[in-house]
C-alpha cells in the first residue's frame, strides 16, 4: 500500500513538473467564392501553420491521416459534393472537420418575384435568389437577402413547360444573431389545365437548441412523382416567436435566404 | 522480509524516477512553442488563476504594469473592476465597485505620479483615478463636439495620452469619433467617425500614442470591422492605413520597436472563439502571429490571417511588461483570467 503511494507521488511529481497545456489545432479554412457552380470549380484550402497538414476527402467520411495530404486546389465537377477537411499534428488534438457542399445550377428559373426583403438585407438585387452566387457565411456577406415580416412568397417562373422533381432554398442559421431557418417551407407548382397551384411537398423545421457559430442550411423539398410545370409557388413561414431557449425569446426571427434552385 | 520489502520498495522508486525522462522526452517532443521569427512564447494559462468565489471575473476587458512592475488587470465585474498582481500572478491587491462597463485601462505617469484612465461603457464617461482608485477627474459625453444628442450615444472604449497630458478618446461602440481633450479635460477637437473615405473609422476599438519614430510621433486607432489600424497626426490629420486583413484586432500597444495587438477573432471564423495575438515591427510589418497563422505577403500586403491554434478564445488585450512577457485579458471567454507568455530567446 505504502509502496503504491510512494510511485504515485513520484509519478504526480513528475507529471506536474513538466505538465503543460495541449491544445487544439483550429479547422483549417475553405476558400472560395460561392458555394453554386455550372460545371466545375477549384476549391483551395489555407492553414498556414508549421508542423501540421490538412487532410481531405470527398467520400461523406471523416477525414482520417489515411486521407490525401492537401496540396493543391481540389476540383469539384458533381452536385452535392461535399469537400470534408481536417488539420493534423504531432503537438496538438487534431482540429474540427469543417465541410462545405457543393450545389451545381438546375434548371433555368427566367425570372423571379419575391417579397421585399428588410431593406437592411437587400442581397444584390431582383436576381439575388438565382445568380448562382452565394453559400458564404459571413452574415455581412451580400448574397443575402433577409426577412423579418411574417410570410416571404417567391414565384419562380421557368419560361416553358418542365419536369421538375426538387427544389432547394440555401438558408443560414446563426441564432446567435437572431437568424433561424425558418417554420415551415411550403412549394406549390402550376398545374396549367387547373389553373391553380397544386401542393408539390412541404417541411415543418423546429429549432429545438442553439447551433454554433453562423452556417449555411441547404433544404431541398421533393415531390413524389415527377411533373410538368412552368410556374413554381414557394411560401416560406418565418419564425414569428424565438424559442423559450434563446436569450431574444418570444421575440420575432429573422429569415436569410440566398439562393433558390430548380431540379 | 525487510529485505525484500527493501528491494520492493527501492524498485518502485527506480521505476517512479526512470519515468521521469520519459516524461520529459514525451514533453521536449509536445513542447509547444507560439508565434514566429524572433517572437516565440510558451504560455501559461494559469497565471492569473484566482479563487473564483473571492476574486471573480467577467470578461477581462484590458491591463497595464505599473512603474513598481505590477500588472493592473480591469473587468466588468464591480466585485473587483481593478485586480492587481506581480508578475508571477500572485494577487497583491483589488479595487473597484463602481464600473459595470469597464472597458479601456490606460496608465499615465503624470509628472512622477502614475495615474489611470479608465473607459466605461455602461456609464458613458472616461474616468482618471490614482493607482488606487481615487477619482480625479470625469470626462461625461462630449456634447462640445455638436455629434452627440445624449449619454448613451458614447460608448468609449478606450484612450491614450500624449506626453503633454493630452487626452484622446475612442469612442468605439458610439460614433467612432476620436475627441481630443487637454490635461484639464477640456476640448479640443475630434475626427474620424463613420464615413467612407479612408479617414473614417468603423468600431474605432482602440487607439495609442506611437512614438517609435522620435522625431515624428504619431496616433494610431483601431478600426476593427475594417481590420486595419489608421494613423494620424497628433491633431487627426489622416496619414494611413496599416491593412491586417482577417484580424479583428483589439487597441495597438506599443514597447520598443514592436506594436502588439489582441486580435479578437479571425474574420474566417466569427464568433467562434478565433482570436489570436499579431505583433508588428517598426515599419508596421506582420512579424508574428501568435496562435495564429504564419505572417505572408503579397504586394506589400498581408495574406489573409487566421487562427490556427485553439489558445486563445476572444483575446482583448495584450500587455507586454518590463521583462518582454506577454499577459493576454480576453473578453467573453468562459471568466477566465489572464494568460502569460514568456518569450523563447
Amino acid at each position: 500500500m505504502k509502496s503504491s503511494i510512494l510511485l504515485l507521488v513520484i509519478l504526480g511529481f513528475s507529471y506536474a513538473l513538466f505538465a503543460q497545456d495541449t491544445f487544439q489545432l483550429a479547422p483549417p479554412l475553405l476558400k472560395y467564392g460561392s458555394v453554386f457552380f455550372s460545371n466545375k470549380m477549384l476549391v483551395e484550402i489555407k492553414f498556414a501553420q508549421s508542423g501540421t497538414a490538412v487532410h481531405y476527402n470527398l467520400n461523406n467520411q471523416e477525414p482520417t491521416v489515411q486521407d490525401p495530404v492537401y496540396t493543391k486546389p481540389v476540383v469539384i465537377k458533381n452536385n452535392f459534393k461535399t469537400l470534408r477537411a481536417k488539420v493534423f499534428g504531432n503537438k496538438f488534438y487534431s482540429s474540427e472537420t469543417v465541410a462545405v457542399t457543393f450545389i451545381k445550377e438546375g434548371k433555368t428559373i427566367q425570372s423571379i418575384e419575391q417579397t421585399a426583403p428588410n431593406t437592411k438585407y437587400l442581397g444584390t438585387g431582383v436576381n439575388t435568389l438565382t445568380d448562382n452566387k452565394g453559400g458564404l457565411e459571413q452574415l455581412s456577406s451580400n448574397t443575402w437577402m433577409g426577412y423579418n415580416c411574417d410570410t416571404v412568397t417567391v414565384t419562380l417562373k421557368l419560361g416553358k413547360q418542365q419536369t421538375v422533381s426538387k427544389v432547394l432554398l440555401n438558408l443560414l442559421q446563426s441564432e446567435s444573431a437572431w437568424v433561424f431557418l425558418p417554420d415551415e417551407i411550403i412549394v406549390k407548382w402550376y398545374d396549367k389545365k387547373l389553373n391553380t397551384f397544386q401542393p408539390f411537398g412541404k417541411e415543418k423545421i423546429f429549432s429545438d437548441w442553439e447551433t454554433s457559430g453562423s452556417h449555411c442550411n441547404y433544404r431541398i423539398i421533393e415531390t413524389t412523382n415527377k411533373l410538368k410545370t412552368d410556374k413554381i409557388l414557394i411560401q416560406i413561414i418565418v419564425k414569428k416567436n424565438i424559442p423559450e431557449w434563446h436569450p431574444s425569446k418570444g421575440e420575432h426571427g429573422w429569415m436569410f435566404i440566398d439562393e433558390i434552385k430548380v431540379y | 522480509m525487510k529485505r525484500r520489502k527493501f528491494i520492493e520498495q527501492t524498485s518502485i522508486v527506480t521505476f517512479g524516477l526512470a519515468c521521469m525522462p520519459c516524461l520529459l522526452n514525451e514533453k521536449q517532443k509536445k513542447e509547444i512553442v507560439l508565434g514566429h521569427n524572433n517572437k516565440r512564447y510558451r504560455i501559461d494559462t494559469k497565471w492569473g488563476a484566482l479563487d473564483f468565489n473571492r476574486y471573480p471575473v467577467k470578461d477581462c476587458h484590458e491591463m497595464v504594469q505599473d512603474s513598481k512592475g505590477r500588472i493592473i488587470l480591469l473587468t466588468n465585474e464591480t466585485k473587483n473592476n481593478v485586480i492587481i498582481y506581480d508578475k508571477k500572478g500572485k494577487l497583491i491587491t483589488t479595487w473597484g465597485s463602481e464600473y459595470p462597463g469597464a472597458h479601456g485601462l490606460t496608465l499615465f505617469n503624470e509628472n512622477g505620479d502614475e495615474v489611470l484612465f479608465i473607459c466605461d461603457n455602461n456609464r458613458h464617461q472616461v474616468i482618471k483615478t490614482t493607482l488606487d482608485g481615487r477619482v480625479l477627474l470625469t470626462l461625461d459625453y462630449p456634447k462640445e463636439t455638436g455629434e452627440y444628442s445624449k449619454p448613451a450615444e458614447y460608448v468609449p472604449t478606450e484612450t491614450t495620452i500624449a506626453p503633454n497630458g493630452d487626452i484622446y478618446v475612442a469612442d468605439g461602440y458610439g460614433k467612432d469619433f476620436i475627441i481630443q481633450y487637454n490635461y484639464k479635460g477640456t476640448y479640443i477637437r475630434h475626427w474620424g467617425g463613420r464615413g467612407t473615405e479612408e479617414k473614417h473609422l468603423k468600431n474605432a476599438h482602440g487607439i495609442c500614442y506611437d512614438n517609435r519614430d522620435k522625431n515624428n510621433p504619431v496616433l494610431i486607432v483601431t478600426s476593427r470591422e475594417q481590420h486595419a489600424f489608421k494613423r494620424y497626426t497628433l491633431d487627426g490629420k489622416y496619414i494611413d492605413n496599416i491593412s491586417l486583413p482577417g484580424a479583428w484586432v483589439c487597441r495597438p500597444v506599443i514597447k520598443g520597436d514592436f506594436l502588439y495587438a489582441a486580435v479578437l477573432q479571425s474574420q474566417s471564423r466569427q464568433w467562434q472563439q478565433s482570436g489570436f495575438v499579431t505583433i508588428l515591427d517598426k515599419s508596421n510589418k506582420v512579424v508574428s502571429n501568435i496562435a495564429g497563422s504564419q505572417p505572408t505577403y503579397h504586394n506589400n500586403i498581408p495574406d489573409e490571417m487566421y487562427q490556427t491554434i485553439k489558445a486563445f478564445q476572444y483575446p482583448h488585450d495584450v500587455c507586454i511588461d518590463d521583462e518582454e512577457n506577454l499577459y493576454v485579458a480576453q473578453w467573453n471567454s468562459g471568466h477566465v483570467y489572464p494568460y502569460k507568455l514568456t518569450p523563447v530567446v
